[in-house]
């Protein structure tokens, strides 16, 4: 038993995490420390990443771009980004557990979209004449907040299990939420004259009428996660380790002045009537104004709601087979997402006493196929941690789906 | 380098990366409607004029007010102003209340108007104006003026001023006279124009005794100012009166602007309405069709229709609110009986005429009881109507647009454009139409459509000109970036279209089941931006 546990403890201090947006994840590696992490995540099982770099880096999207993702998108696509940083310390004098206080801003952006609504949208509706668009299961979330976090780990339990909570607070920046569900298409006629919107659509925006910059304040929620990390003894390797961790349990409200649309109608639309030639003037022109047509168009009632945030579960089952060799493997899912199962192994080798690294190879998400690689230093001061879980997207960005990079960096505290 | 620099460095290029974000963009081929209409001949024109009759033909059907004569072209009640001077010639004891003067036993009693024209008036109701008395006391004691209009009564009660002016002093006083009834027939109610006045000067009771010397008194002015009658009675007399050469604006035709147009039919009906109590004998002189650019003039030669035009007397009808029923006569001129169809063939925006009109022609037959209200007077209409089968070569149609499309940003956006304006003609008549783009100073600095490829071809008619079948068709015109710039930049579109009548000179009909159905869409390639 002592043996078992000896490895046990002795092959945890190589293990590196790839990236899921969880602080407890690396307290193995840096202890009480500060912290410094981000994390972005961005991909499609429809549309190549140079098309999505254009999106990022910005720059002009050509023709050829727009074709490449256009003939191998399936008739229902995902697209999915995920960004936070965020500043953490954990702190405390008791050798049993630490404390945790924290501040992240996470950005949570997925999408569903039909091939139709990709080429609405990258083409437009004129190479479609006298067709139907179908929109039906198209879908943008997008959710921007902050939080402030507190909470503690409770790092010895039963002398190699870890237990983490923490609860958050959250200030809401940004929501724009739209759903068309089953019926929504667009028709153009031959010639262009009439429009046909079928419209069966949901959407939620937060307080528009403020600006979308990071002090926005348009909603407030409350968040927890939960992290489980266990040794066990299994029958192949020196050693087990599993680990469970759920983080973005929660809600935010979004305030009064946040609106809410729904349509469930069919819009004909085949020009502003004019009555008289003397009739055209400017006054017909700016009423063609975004927000007054889809108000008009649209159920449109401010009110306040509350939506729920995407929760994050990781499950990751890591056993060392030798001293410097590690294999994980695991399975991730965003609950209230468009995320799809996500399941990856990690090959991780130790390069030296202070330098790990890790081969990611894994299939599901926002995208499809996924190899990265990531590189730990770790020593008695520093923790520093960089990689990608995608980095085929940054090899060959005009024939994979998928990109991401995280970087931690933990200034140790003296023990 | 240290780790806490290197992070530095890195942070930096990171933000960098993300803040220096340049913009996202793509090209989008987009096609959507953008307006339609159905439009008719008043739409088209941009009027009200046109009318159809049972037959379903078009008339150009319109009524204008040549003429309206009011109360005061027939009674001008002249501002009048009475002086009353009294000083005292020889050292006079004065105790407080007694009375210095009065005129009870003066002949100044009576008040006459000077009414020009030799109108006689009797009874005068005032819509407004005022009595202005400007006092002026040059004793050592307040003095008081006791001032009465015995023959201006207001629900019973007769016009009284009470006014006290101090020693040694001047004011200036206004009294309203509005609703005043006037009696003008005198004392013993046999005169004409002639106001009853009594007025009595006396010490104030507030005053000492005193002994008032030679040469001091009160002077008082009493003026008639601004009097505005609501209404007159009496013998207006046989007045000759001159209206004109005068001009009327008839505000044209809308945008109904033909170039050599030639009418088959026409007819002016003149409409005399005389909502005064008194009879004349008038003739209209001279009626002359004005068209102002380019300037042309022809005169309506009617022969006598016009001239010795007996009108007769309007009656009243006891009822306040509308206390008049006028006398009418309609006197029609047509295309057979005059040069009509020369006189607006012209297209006039004046009307100049000139006439004369002789009061009670036959004297003094009403026995002093021709009337007059305000507000009520001698019109004459002119009903025109032209029923619109016509010929022509060509209407000019010119229409603008205010437009301020600089705000439209997403104009920046649009890299080319091509405009379809589809259309189906049910009128007998072919447009080419073109809008030009004007800046700021209104200098055209471009233009929508390209001449020859600007032309909505006609309906099909048959033998008569009349519309048997409808013809679709399809303008198109092509923006580039420097058209779709000039388009944001422009601050109004002059629409203008020339309206090619068929098969001309036969004359064309327009019927009311004419349309000109127009269908505005575009194809335009749109550069998307996202930051």
């Amino acid at each position: 038993m002592k043996i078992s546990t000896f490895l046990i403890f002795s092959f945890m201090h190589f293990l590196i995490y790839s990236q899921y947006n969880s602080e407890f994840l690396n307290f193995k590696k840096t202890g009480r420390c500060v912290s410094v992490n981000g994390e972005f995540e961005m991909g499609s099982t429809g549309i190549h990443n140079a098309l999505l770099n254009k999106f990022i880096y910005g720059g002009y999207i050509d023709k050829s771009m727009k074709d490449a993702s256009d003939k191998k998108m399936n008739q229902l696509n995902v697209l999915g980004a995920n960004m936070n940083y965020d500043i953490s310390v954990f702190f405390g004098k008791n050798s049993r557990y630490s404390y945790l206080i924290g501040f992240k801003d996470q950005l949570i952006f997925n999408s569903s979209f039909t091939k139709d609504f990709y080429q609405l949208v990258l083409y437009g509706n004129k190479p479609y004449l006298g067709e139907t668009k179908n929109l039906s299961g198209s879908s943008i979330n997008s959710l921007r907040f902050q939080e402030l976090k507190m909470g503690f780990i409770w790092h010895k339990v039963d002398s190699t299990a870890k237990i983490g909570f923490s609860v958050s607070v959250l200030k809401g920046q940004q929501l724009f939420y739209v759903k068309a569900k089953e019926g929504s298409s667009l028709y153009t006629n031959s010639d262009g004259t009439e429009l046909i919107f079928s419209s069966n659509f949901n959407m939620a925006l937060s307080d528009t009428t403020k600006k979308a910059n990071f002090l926005n304040y348009a909603g407030i929620g409350a968040s927890a996660d939960i992290f489980f990390e266990t040794p066990y003894v299994s029958k192949i390797g020196k050693g087990s380790v599993l680990t469970v961790n759920a983080n973005n349990i929660g809600f935010l409200h979004w305030f009064d002045n946040s609106i809410q649309y729904s349509s469930d109608s069919s819009f004909k639309f085949s020009g502003y009537r004019i009555n008289n030639l003397l009739d055209l003037k400017d006054s017909t022109l700016s009423s063609i104004n975004r927000d007054s047509i889809v108000r008009s168009l649209t159920n449109a009632r401010q009110e306040s709601f509350n939506v729920s945030i995407p929760t994050n579960l990781i499950i990751i089952n890591k056993i060392k087979f030798t001293d410097k060799f590690v294999l994980g493997t695991g399975f991730r899912y965003l609950f209230n997402s468009n995320f799809k199962p996500y399941f990856f192994t990690d090959f991780e080798y130790k390069l030296s006493p202070k330098f790990t690294g890790a081969l990611h190879i894994a299939y599901g998400g926002y995208s499809k196929l996924n190899l990265g690689l990531a590189f730990a230093y770790s020593s008695p001061s520093w923790f520093i941690k960089i990689g990608s879980n995608s980095l085929q997207g940054y090899i060959s960005p005009k024939n994979t789906y998928g990109q991401g990079v995280f970087l931690s960096i933990a200034k140790k505290f003296k023990r | 380098m240290r780790p806490f620099n290197k992070l530095l460095i890195f942070s930096i290029l990171i933000i960098s990366i993300t803040f220096c974000k340049r913009e996202t963009s793509w090209d989008i081929d987009a096609a959507f409607p953008i307006a339609k209409s159905s439009l008719n001949i008043n739409n088209i024109f941009g009027d009200t004029i046109f009318k159809s009759d049972a037959s379903g033909l078009i008339h150009i059907a319109y009524s204008r007010e040549l003429i309206n004569f009011t109360i005061d072209s027939l009674v001008k009640l002249p501002d009048t102003t009475i002086i009353l001077n009294y000083a005292f010639p020889v050292q006079v004891p004065l105790t407080p209340g007694m009375t210095l003067l009065t005129n009870v036993s003066f002949p100044d009693k009576e008040i006459k108007f000077n009414v020009s024209n030799g109108v006689e008036l009797n009874k005068v109701i005032l819509k407004k104006g005022f009595l202005k008395v400007d006092y002026k006391n040059s004793c050592r004691q307040p003095l008081k003026f006791k001032y009465q209009i015995n023959s201006a009564t207001l629900l019973g009660n007769i016009l009284e001023i009470n006014q006290v002016i101090s020693d040694n002093s001047s004011i200036s006083k206004s009294y309203p006279l509005d609703g005043y009834t006037l009696n003008l027939t005198g004392t013993n109610g046999n005169k004409i124009n002639t106001l009853l006045q009594t007025y009595t000067i006396s010490a104030d009771a507030s005053g000492l005794p005193d002994v008032l010397q030679p040469g001091e008194g009160i002077d008082v002015t009493l003026s008639y100012i601004d009097i505005v009658p609501e209404y007159v009675q009496g013998y207006f007399g046989q007045q000759n009166l001159s209206f004109g050469p005068d001009s009327t604006d008839i505000g044209g035709l809308g945008n109904f602007n033909p170039t050599n147009l030639v009418l088959t039919q026409s007819s002016v009906n003149f409409r005399i309405v005389n909502e005064f109590g008194v009879e004349m004998s008038s003739s209209i002189n001279t009626m002359a069709s004005i068209k102002s650019t380019p300037y042309n003039k022809v005169i309506l030669n009617a022969g006598n229709i016009l001239r010795s035009i007996n009108v007769n007397r309007a009656s009243k009808t006891n009822n306040p609110t509308n206390p008049v029923t006028p006398w009418k006569k309609q006197i029609n001129v047509n295309s057979t009986n005059s040069n009509l169809n020369l006189f607006l063939q012209n297209l006039p925006n004046y009307l100049v005429y000139s006439v004369d009109a002789k009061l009670n022609p036959l004297g003094n037959s009403s026995s002093g009881n021709d009337f007059a209200y305000y507000g009520k007077g001698l019109k004459v209409y002119a009903d025109i109507d032209i029923p619109l089968s016509l010929s022509a070569d060509y209407f000019t149609l010119i229409n603008y647009a205010q437009v301020d499309l600089v705000k439209l940003n997403a104009l920046k956006n649009v890299n080319s454009c091509e405009l379809h304006l589809d259309s189906k003609n049910n009128y007998p008549f072919e447009a080419h139409i073109q809008g030009y783009m004007m800046n700021e100073q209104n200098i055209i600095i471009d233009s929508l459509f390209i001449p020859k490829q600007n032309i909505i071809p006609a309906g099909i008619t048959n033998a008569n000109n009349i519309v048997i079948n409808p013809v679709n068709s399809r303008l198109v015109s092509y923006l580039d970036k420097n058209k779709v710039e000039n388009l944001r930049k422009c601050k109004q579109i002059k629409f203008m279209s020339y309206l090619y009548l068929s098969n001309q000179p036969t004359p064309v009909t327009i019927s009311e089941s004419g349309y000109l159905d127009l269908e505005l869409s575009t194809f335009l390639n749109y550069n998307s931006k996202i930051k």
